[in-house]
């Protein structure tokens, strides 16, 4: 299903768990799997000067500095880069504002996935209330990638190809059509059950009134008539299917609802129907569902590369 | 300081010990916890005072799945004690400098407890030494775990070698807040047992 998989790393323990589904799914794809570090954020700009995010000192970028990080790296990923097939596996190292240069290299390369943690650290997680956000580099890649993000925020419980619950959450938005078809073609390869998701927000009052029964007995029916005409409609002969349509706030009962079915997998569009996708930061409802899922978050928020997915 | 002081059996007990018959207005007391406390006092409080669990979206599912476990044994060999802590960090980089406060609520692991307790079970030694994750362990392993309010983490600049614990205070309110934070987390399993 895929020919490239970028996997973009701080090297740190915030990257472990999304380590672990990088490298599983290159192995079970037999893909080119390209283990892509950014060096320190430079002090000045763009310069040769770096900060190690280890000993948090400025380094030279030199010969020297780039073969220690890159055995760092290998020594990290001993384990996993040892399941690998001979020659898929290719360290790039950058300097730069990561965002740009991950999502340089994903562009160059034409890469078929982007596979990150959350955040930098295990405590960024803890404290990532008060912030109210996922990590920045994160955001900006799920924003501007034009492939599918995975994001691996907590321990992945099964292995790609084990996966048998896959969930696919809509806003009915131009962006979720990509998602859709992430998520089917997904579902489709790995033979999991398919569960097409809305949950029609009625935590918001409109006009300082909050809607009424009917009006959401109604929206429940709309709802269900745009699952069947978007999505179920292109599912040629698919039938590991089940839509469920809830009524609440959007992240909490996706949340809710991934934990009832044991998912292995949340699929998203990465932002609201509302904005455009140059605009949009990461949706407030994908954030608040990477941060708090037990299985990881692909998001996707573009077309280009989910058509070519066999 | 006036003080509102959470009862093993979930009651609310304000000025003079008395019982709390609307804890809305309490909710900004700093809260005592009765020796005995458990996560399972606190199941007790949100079912005994339905209008707490309004503070957050995942409270009441979260009283409803705790509500299905058995009334006693609730616990992990994992974790000895709960601890419910506080963080206060100052960030100066990337700009602008920032001060940042969450709550937190760890385990401490069961080699640790016999440290703990020669310490007089005092509470920054008891918020160094929670260093167990427990957002991964199902509710109905926790509930009869005793719990301990812990001290205010205080991380100077982003540098966790500079940390200091101070003694502090805990409003109901935020520990009800910190508990729905935590519990919103709650699901999955450890790690994969297939391994990579």
């Amino acid at each position: 299903m895929f020919g490239k998989i970028l996997f973009a790393t701080t090297a740190s323990p915030g990257s472990n768990n999304a380590a672990k589904s990088a490298f599983d799914l290159a192995e079970r794809n037999e893909a080119r799997l390209y283990l892509f570090h950014v060096f320190g954020a430079p002090t000045r700009g763009f310069g040769h000067l770096v900060r190690d995010l280890k000993s948090g000192e400025e380094d030279l970028v030199d010969t020297d500095y780039r073969e220690w990080v890159q055995e760092e790296l290998h020594t990290i990923y001993a384990d996993q880069i040892k399941g690998l097939s001979k020659g898929t596996l290719a360290t790039q190292l950058a300097v730069g504002v990561p965002h740009t240069e991950i999502l340089r290299f994903a562009r160059q390369e034409d890469v078929d996935i982007i596979v990150m943690g959350a955040h930098n650290s295990e405590e960024d997680n803890t404290s990532s209330r008060s912030r109210a956000v996922i990590g920045n580099t994160m955001r900006k890649v799920a924003r501007a990638a034009k492939c599918p993000v995975l994001i691996v925020n907590r321990p992945c419980t099964t292995c790609w190809r084990m996966f048998s619950n896959i969930i696919f959450c809509t806003d009915f938005s131009k962006a979720a059509d990509a998602a859709f078809q992430f998520a089917y073609k997904t579902a489709k390869e790995v033979g999991a059950k398919l569960y097409l998701f809305h949950a029609c927000d009625i935590s918001n009052a409109l006009l300082g009134v909050y809607a009424g029964q009917v009006e959401i007995e109604r929206k429940l029916a709309k709802a269900r008539e745009m699952m069947q005409e978007r999505y179920i409609s292109r599912m040629e002969g698919f039938d590991n299917y089940q839509v469920e349509i809830w009524e609440g706030t959007p992240y909490v009962e996706i949340l809710k609802f991934a934990r009832d079915k044991k998912a292995d997998l949340i699929v998203m569009a990465h932002h609201t129907h509302d904005v455009h996708e140059d605009e949009a930061e990461i949706g407030s409802t994908v954030e608040q569902v990477v941060l708090r899922s037990a299985c990881p978050v692909a998001s996707v928020n573009r077309m280009d590369k989910v058509s070519e997915l066999a | 300081m006036e003080t509102v002081v959470v009862t093993p059996e979930g009651t609310l007990l304000g000025g003079a010990c008395l019982q709390v018959h609307t804890p809305l207005p309490i909710l900004g007391r700093t809260l005592v916890l009765q020796p005995g406390c458990t996560l399972r006092s606190f199941l007790r409080m949100f079912v005994h005072y339905p209008i707490l669990q309004e503070l957050s979206e995942f409270l009441p599912d979260w009283v409803a799945e705790a509500s299905q476990s058995p009334e006693q044994g609730c616990s992990c060999p994992e974790v000895a004690q709960l601890v419910l802590g506080k963080t206060n960090e100052l960030l100066g980089f990337p700009p602008p400098p920032r001060v940042e406060q969450f709550l937190w609520l760890r385990g401490i692991a069961p080699e640790h407890t016999a440290q703990w307790q020669a310490q007089g079970g005092e509470e920054r030694m008891a918020t160094a030494l929670a260093n167990v994750e427990v957002r991964f362990i199902p509710a109905t392993l926790l509930l009869d775990i005793p719990l301990v309010l812990g001290a205010l983490k205080h991380t100077v600049l982003g540098n966790v070698n500079h940390e200091l614990m101070c003694t502090s205070r805990f409003t109901l309110f935020e520990v009800v807040d910190g508990l729905a934070w935590e519990f919103s987390f709650r699901g999955g399993t450890q790690q994969c047992s297939l391994g990579v």
